[in-house]
């Protein structure tokens, strides 16, 4: 027998093997404190039971939240946040994009355009790209944005739709000419379209004479 | 028997442990109440757009006719910092105003809410302005205020502006 091992399992195999009617857990040696019979041992299982149940009861109480009181649902109002700052982004984002143009990468630049608009614009952005491209390279248009502000005039987070306004600093040089930096505002609508959100229409808000 | 009790013993506080793990998620989770009201709180998106896109109409026109009224929407509608930002602006104006015949229009083209909290909110104003004198010249330009509003007594008001 191994000596390191000699008060231990090795004794509680020997000692179980001769006599299978003995209960395991009524280990003979070391250990009589933990001794075991069938009224223990059934406490136990009560106890058992009684821990499961109420770790289901905790479960069940999470997922049904009788405390979360706000009427229609906060769920509902976490959602059409979530779906605004979405649409917000895409909208900021998408206007970013619409005015940043190097000539030296203009094919990849309208590419991106046409994968973040739909509907109108986007087709707009397909058929015009042979003219966008001839007319950057010409000019050696180099532009980049930078927001200023932006906010909702609309959302409706069940239809899918926002219309967004911004104002946006853009700086812009083409060959032979001054580079310019000026600031311009802009209208844009966005629209939810198989869970995500594209550019569906864009305008400068010029001065109204 | 020793090892599946201590078994079952492990799993059903492993299972009470992550129930309760989850419940404090979900208590935290509803704590967070959405912060941005923007287009949520519908009432209140509607009432600080319309009050702040009027606060801007009244009190950014002068009508040489009656000079007072411009004062009088910037006393109704603006507070705090506001209040001083516009004297400094609006001051030399409204002296011309009343010396000059100068007038000023400010139509609000668009307005939009940045962000919106309980009492207080963010909005962008789009919006034109014409300015005549009287002798017949006139000229327009753009506008763009980003604009803090506080709700005081159930009305929005202009806290501070800021020409973008």
């Amino acid at each position: 027998m191994n000596p390191t091992d000699s008060e231990g399992r090795g004794q509680v195999l020997t000692l179980d093997q001769p006599d299978p009617g003995t209960h395991r857990l009524a280990r003979p040696s070391g250990e009589e404190g933990l001794a075991l019979d069938q009224v223990t041992l059934r406490r136990m299982r009560v106890g058992v039971v009684a821990v499961v149940l109420l770790g289901l009861a905790v479960a069940a109480l999470a997922l049904w939240q009788p405390w979360a009181g706000t009427p229609a649902g906060t769920k509902a109002s976490q959602w059409a946040a979530q779906q605004r700052d979405t649409a917000t982004q895409v909208a900021t984002e998408g206007l970013l994009s619409l005015n940043t143009i190097d000539h030296r990468r203009i094919g990849a630049t309208v590419d991106r355009w046409a994968g973040i608009t739909t509907g109108a614009l986007s087709h707009d952005v397909r058929t015009g790209r042979a003219e966008v491209v001839r007319r950057a390279r010409h000019d050696r248009t180099v532009a980049s944005a930078r927001l200023v502000q932006a906010a909702f005039t609309a959302f409706d987070a069940e239809a899918g739709t926002a219309t967004v306004i911004a104002v946006l600093e853009i700086s812009a040089s083409k060959a032979g000419a001054k580079p310019t930096t000026t600031r311009n505002r802009f209208r844009v609508l966005v629209q939810r379209e198989g869970g995500r959100w594209k550019l569906a229409y864009f305008e400068t808000l010029a001065v109204q004479q | 028997m020793s090892g599946r009790l201590r078994a079952i013993t492990a799993g059903a506080f492993l299972a009470l442990l992550a129930s309760g793990g989850f419940l404090l998620l979900h208590l935290r989770g509803d704590g967070q109440t959405v912060d941005d009201l923007a287009f949520v709180d519908a009432a209140a998106t509607a009432s600080v757009t319309r009050d702040v896109s009027e606060a801007v109409q009244s009190a950014f026109t002068l009508d040489p006719s009656k000079p007072a009224a411009s004062t009088r929407a910037a006393h109704r509608w603006l507070t705090g910092n506001a209040v001083g930002e516009y004297d400094d602006l609006y001051g030399p104006l409204l002296s011309s105003a009343r010396k000059e015949g100068l007038s000023l229009t400010t139509t609000v083209r668009a307005a939009g809410l940045t962000w919106l909290h309980t009492d207080e909110a963010r909005l962008l104003v789009l919006a034109d302005q014409t300015g005549r004198t009287t002798a017949g010249q006139h000229r327009s330009g753009a506008a763009q205020l980003s604009i803090t509003a506080v709700l005081v007594d159930g009305r929005w008001l202009v806290t501070d502006f800021t020409l973008l």
